[in-house]
């Protein structure tokens, strides 16, 4: 009952704040969206729609009240919003009928949420703010069923985390991805954080949050992190500039975790090696090879859950019989955007994934000239690690229009707005051939676009 | 246990954060000014716009 009140005070908090500061009501849906207070409310927050409203007051603050500084438009946003609005087409013709728009409900709303961050983060401490709100909202998951991992060792299948079922958080291999996707995220706020005081203890509490994230992914029994982890220790690596010291760390960490996993952990994990001998990872070849002959025949996808209309043979394994599946999920990222979405849908992904990782090294690249812009090199180069974590762990769990990923599309977004308006401010102003042609107009003039009257009266406010 | 404490300290500390970037956004300038160490290595290295 308390906890639930709590939720309540927070929640209403975060709504009437927005009211004057537009921002914390985006910070509040990344709370609704992550979090999920709903979930774990017995009272009113359980029966009330709280991301719809959140969502609400998030648009509808920033539309009155907050539309400065926009990021200027890039390929990635574009693309986005096409991708909304492909997967809007295809859920129109699904060949899993009406079900599908179960699906396109929550997706559509990350696609197009994920696009709108931009506009509203635009600062430092705003950016910050998102960074340390997700990474938050997500331990609130990961630090109960972390700390139950040590205390008492985890399984496949078990549910340890806040949320109950199959679905969302409560799925193993989306839990382990966000888990290990927010690793780079959590060491990066502890040697830049500006919110939280400059306390000798906040580093460590950073990295106890990581440990913990760490302690639920392999807690989850799912193979994708085992994976996930090789390639988080490899990429921190190459972007570390202490490499002989995180070396050792990761050397540690990984004999440490194979040292407590018990023999259940081990053999789970061996089965990667040989895929036929396990009946539930050869399926997965064999859902892959169904969908490859199902875009063959549907290459505009089939829409949202078109999965359901899958039939696989398999084959024999130890005591269960040669049967027929029916409606097994694509178990793969791609492979689910490839089946849903189809040739067209795949390209944008993969487009948006590309231009994301590429647009990440680049903004890391330039802020290195500046030693002031080092919280930038730091926050791309996290948020390249939490995405190499997914498109590696994703490969093998279908987690595509998750919000976690979207998250860290929209970072980068808000990370390339922040350097663009940097620039900005130190490049001398040159004005362009027409404007200098052109007569001098006042600001109240009807010849004036409406981009430059704004831009003038942001001028004039902001000293 | 775990869980009630998982959900308060972080709904606490969420809020407390929140609640401290609205104090620092509103006096803090919203954007650094880049300096590159090796002068103006941009793109174009002037940035053609109207005058601000």
């Amino acid at each position: 009952m308390l906890r639930s009140l709590l939720m309540l005070v927070v929640y209403l908090s975060f709504l009437g704040v927005s009211m004057a500061v537009p921002y914390a009501a985006t910070l509040g849906y990344v709370w609704v969206d992550i979090f999920q207070p709903q979930s774990a409310a017995y009272v009113l927050l359980n029966t009330l729609p709280v991301a719809m409203i959140m969502g609400g007051a998030a648009f509808g603050t920033y539309i009155l009240m907050d539309r400065r500084s926009p990021p200027p438009m890039t390929l990635i946003l574009v693309l986005q919003l096409m991708f909304a609005a492909w997967i809007t087409l295809t859920t129109i013709y699904a060949v899993a009928g009406p079900v599908a728009w179960d699906k396109w409900n929550w997706a559509f709303k990350t696609l197009v949420f994920s696009a709108f961050v931009p506009f509203v983060i635009r600062s430092r401490v705003q950016i910050e703010a998102l960074v340390q709100v997700y990474t938050l909202s997500l331990a609130a998951n990961f630090i109960p069923f972390g700390a139950k991992v040590l205390l008492s060792g985890g399984g496949y299948g078990i549910g340890l985390g806040l949320q109950s079922g199959n679905s969302g958080l409560a799925e193993g291999g989306l839990l382990s991805t966000a888990c290990l996707m927010v690793v780079p995220w959590l060491l990066h706020l502890a040697n830049h954080t500006r919110l939280v005081p400059k306390w000798k203890v906040v580093p460590f509490a950073y990295w106890g949050l990581a440990g913990l994230a760490i302690a639920t992914a392999v807690g989850t029994y799912e193979r994708s992190a085992l994976i996930g982890m090789g390639v988080l220790a490899v990429h921190s690596w190459l972007r570390a500039k202490k490499k002989m010291l995180l070396g050792v760390v990761i050397v540690c960490v990984g004999l440490g975790i194979a040292y407590k996993a018990s023999s259940g952990y081990a053999a789970r994990m061996s089965t990667i090696e040989d895929y036929s001998s396990e009946g539930s990872a050869y399926v997965r070849i064999l859902i892959w090879k169904w969908t490859l002959g199902f875009v063959a025949s549907h290459p505009a996808g089939g829409g949202f859950q078109a999965y359901v209309t899958s039939v696989i043979d398999v084959p024999q394994f130890g005591a269960s019989p040669a049967h027929e599946e029916f409606g097994r999920a694509y178990h793969s990222s791609y492979f689910e955007v490839l089946g849903e979405q189809g040739i067209p849908g795949m390209a944008m992904f993969l487009g948006i994934a590309g231009l994301v990782l590429f647009r990440l090294r680049r903004i890391a690249r330039e802020a290195k000239q500046d030693p002031e812009f080092a919280w930038v090199v730091s926050l791309a180069n996290a948020t390249e690690g939490g995405l190499a974590v997914f498109f590696s762990s994703g490969a093998f769990v279908s987690i595509s229009f998750q919000p976690m990923l979207w998250y860290f599309v929209a970072v980068p977004v808000c990370l390339n707005a922040y350097m663009w308006h940097a620039r900005r401010q130190a490049a001398p102003v040159v004005p362009r051939w027409r404007s200098a042609a052109a007569p001098q107009i006042d600001d109240s003039s009807p010849l004036m676009s409406w981009r430059d009257r704004r831009d003038a009266t942001v001028r004039r406010t902001i000293p | 246990m775990l869980d009630l404490f998982g959900i308060s300290f972080t709904t606490i500390v969420v809020f407390l954060l929140v609640m401290r970037s609205i104090g620092m956004d509103r006096v803090e300038p919203w954007f650094q000014t880049f300096k590159p160490r090796d002068g103006a290595k941009q793109s174009g290295s002037k940035i053609w716009q109207r005058g601000r």
